[in-house]
């Protein structure tokens, strides 16, 4: 993207990914790099998941540092559970994450109110946030939101949740509408903010079997993507392998993956005009690994990707917090210099 | 209370119930079969192990995903509760014991409960501490008298209260009498041996082995 600049701007925001991802000249690399990001500036998490313009400083000093080539926002996945009645936990210097879990299969679905998120502290400060990264920067921005059925099972528990896909599945459709709507509502308002792709993390998913999966989180994430209206990115941690082709049913132009799925594998099952990102061990290779073992696993990754056009580097999953600096670089280094 | 046999039939019936998930019927099995003299550590033997490692295959082989094992479980507990209080009257050992938790700060719960619900099917006695588990309550759970203790952090910032129950172990001139097992995405064999831990499990049918092997079972 950076390469294009300015004048191409208006022509790229309309095209899809996968076209991004063949026009770009070289692989694109966009890490998720948003809490190493704030370890970086020295500032904490709290305060950056609270201050839509700490963020935005944030996530700048990140993207000149690192030249990164999309200007993605810190992914938090408590903000929609928090505005739903959950309390959460948001540390110095960790991932924030939900405590618990007040909805049981007796919570009268229909008496629930969708969080306006022009009232909740919290998604306005990330709507602040994408606004002024928008109005920054010409890279492609990206906002982060959570998927229907990860927001449901932090409202339910993920055990229930999980549970009750089987045993009670005419409440989980009900929950799982609300939980959809409270999304598209998020959502929504950050793509009027200036989001131009949304990145929707439903790592939850990963517990449920092909047909659940279509059931109770795809066909609400297809809803979900209908009706915001832009390129999505449909993340799903840990091995995600057995739901590739019911995730290409969202309408999903990117799928981002983690380490434990095979892409090459992937990269046979989805279609051309999808996306797949990844999918670097964030743990192993990004976290503990030295900058030489970085370099090796890129390489190693972009030289098995080299026959699919539709695919772009990343992380596995968003990289923690005392992720160092020079594994990012590195990264981005080996992506930039291959050919 | 007597112990006898249980009819080979009703055994059958147990075995189906809790592959398919159904609790209900699981514990009114049980309740009958004991009622009708029948022997807790045949039902948890020939009933319940069996059919949770034919659960945890399927899982292995993606047959069986999470809800469908935790409704499996559901409905092995359901039949535990009851056999548990006969089976230490009667002073039967357990295989081992297991205590599985996820570390300080972190607070998921499927991984380790996945974990704790196939150890049970290998036949351990699993003691299940829950979530956001403080390092002084793994010591405890070996005070109680814990072979193993599981731990799960799916955060890179909270493994390293991995490293101080370790040490906390060490301390109390623990470490020796148990063996200590860690698994979750956070992790990576690479870390197990950097905070001096036993062993590390990809996933639940991977920690079984481990456990096993480290018990010289």
């Amino acid at each position: 993207m950076r390469p294009l600049g300015l004048i191409a701007m208006p022509f790229v925001r309309h095209m899809s990914l996968g076209t991004l991802a063949r026009l770009s000249g070289r692989r694109i690399c966009i890490p998720s790099a948003g809490y190493p990001a704030i370890a970086l500036t020295g500032t904490n998490v709290c305060d950056n998941l609270r201050d839509g313009k700490l963020m935005y400083e944030t996530l700048a000093t990140a993207i000149d540092t690192f030249g990164l080539e999309a200007d993605g926002t810190v992914s938090d996945l408590t903000i929609e559970p928090e505005a739903c009645g959950c309390r959460v936990r948001l540390p110095d210097a960790d991932t924030p994450c939900v405590l618990d879990h007040p909805f049981t299969s007796e919570t009268d679905v229909a008496e629930l109110k969708i969080p306006d998120p022009l009232k909740q502290p919290r998604m306005l400060a990330m709507i602040d946030a994408v606004s002024r990264l928008s109005n920054r920067f010409t890279l492609p921005t990206v906002a982060g939101g959570s998927g229907p059925f990860t927001l449901a099972a932090e409202l339910l528990g993920a055990s229930d949740a999980a549970m009750f896909t089987i045993t009670e599945k005419d409440f989980m459709h009900r929950l799982m509408r609300y939980c959809t709507d409270v999304c598209v509502a998020y959502l929504t308002a950050l793509r009027d903010a200036g989001a131009e792709i949304v990145l929707i993390g439903e790592p939850t998913a990963s517990i449920l079997s092909p047909a659940a999966y279509r059931e109770f989180s795809g066909h609400y994430t297809a809803e979900l993507i209908s009706a915001v209206g832009r390129p999505a990115i449909l993340h799903i941690c840990g091995d995600a392998g057995h739901l590739l082709e019911a995730m290409c049913e969202t309408g999903a132009q990117g799928l981002s993956l983690d380490s434990a799925v095979d892409l090459t594998t992937a990269a046979g099952r989805v279609p051309g005009n999808v996306v797949l990102i990844g999918n670097l061990d964030t743990v192993s290779v990004l976290l503990e690994g030295t900058p030489e073992l970085v370099r090796e696993k890129t390489a190693d990754l972009l030289e098995s990707m080299r026959p699919y056009p539709n695919f772009v580097v990343s992380s596995g999953c968003d990289l923690s917090y005392a992720t160092p600096v020079e594994n990012i670089v590195a990264m981005l280094e080996t992506v930039r210099e291959f050919r | 209370m007597t112990s006898g046999p249980v009819p080979i039939a009703e055994l059958e019936r147990i075995r189906e119930g809790v592959i398919s998930g159904d609790m209900s019927v699981v514990a009114s099995l049980t309740e009958r079969a004991l009622a009708g003299g029948g022997d807790p550590k045949i039902i948890m033997d020939d009933g319940l192990i069996p059919a949770m490692s034919v659960v945890g295959e399927k899982f292995e082989k993606k047959e069986y995903f999470v809800a469908e094992v935790l409704i499996s479980a559901r409905a092995m507990e359901a039949s535990l509760v009851l056999l548990r209080p006969l089976l230490e009257a009667g002073k039967v050992e357990p295989l081992g014991r297991v205590a599985v938790g996820t570390v300080a700060g972190d607070l998921h719960d499927i991984g380790k409960n996945i974990v704790g619900m196939v150890l049970t099917g290998a036949g351990m006695a699993v003691e299940n501490l829950g979530v956001d588990v403080a390092p002084e309550a793994f010591v405890e759970a070996v005070e109680r008298g814990a072979d193993v203790i599981g731990m799960s952090s799916l955060l890179t910032t909270t493994r390293t209260n991995m490293s101080r129950v370790v040490s906390l172990l060490q301390e109390r001139g623990l470490r020796d009498g148990v063996k200590v097992v860690i698994g979750g995405a956070a992790v990576t064999e690479k870390f197990a041996l950097e905070i001096g831990a036993d062993g590390y499990g990809t996933d639940a049918n991977d920690a079984v082995k481990v456990v096993k092997r480290l018990m010289g079972i």
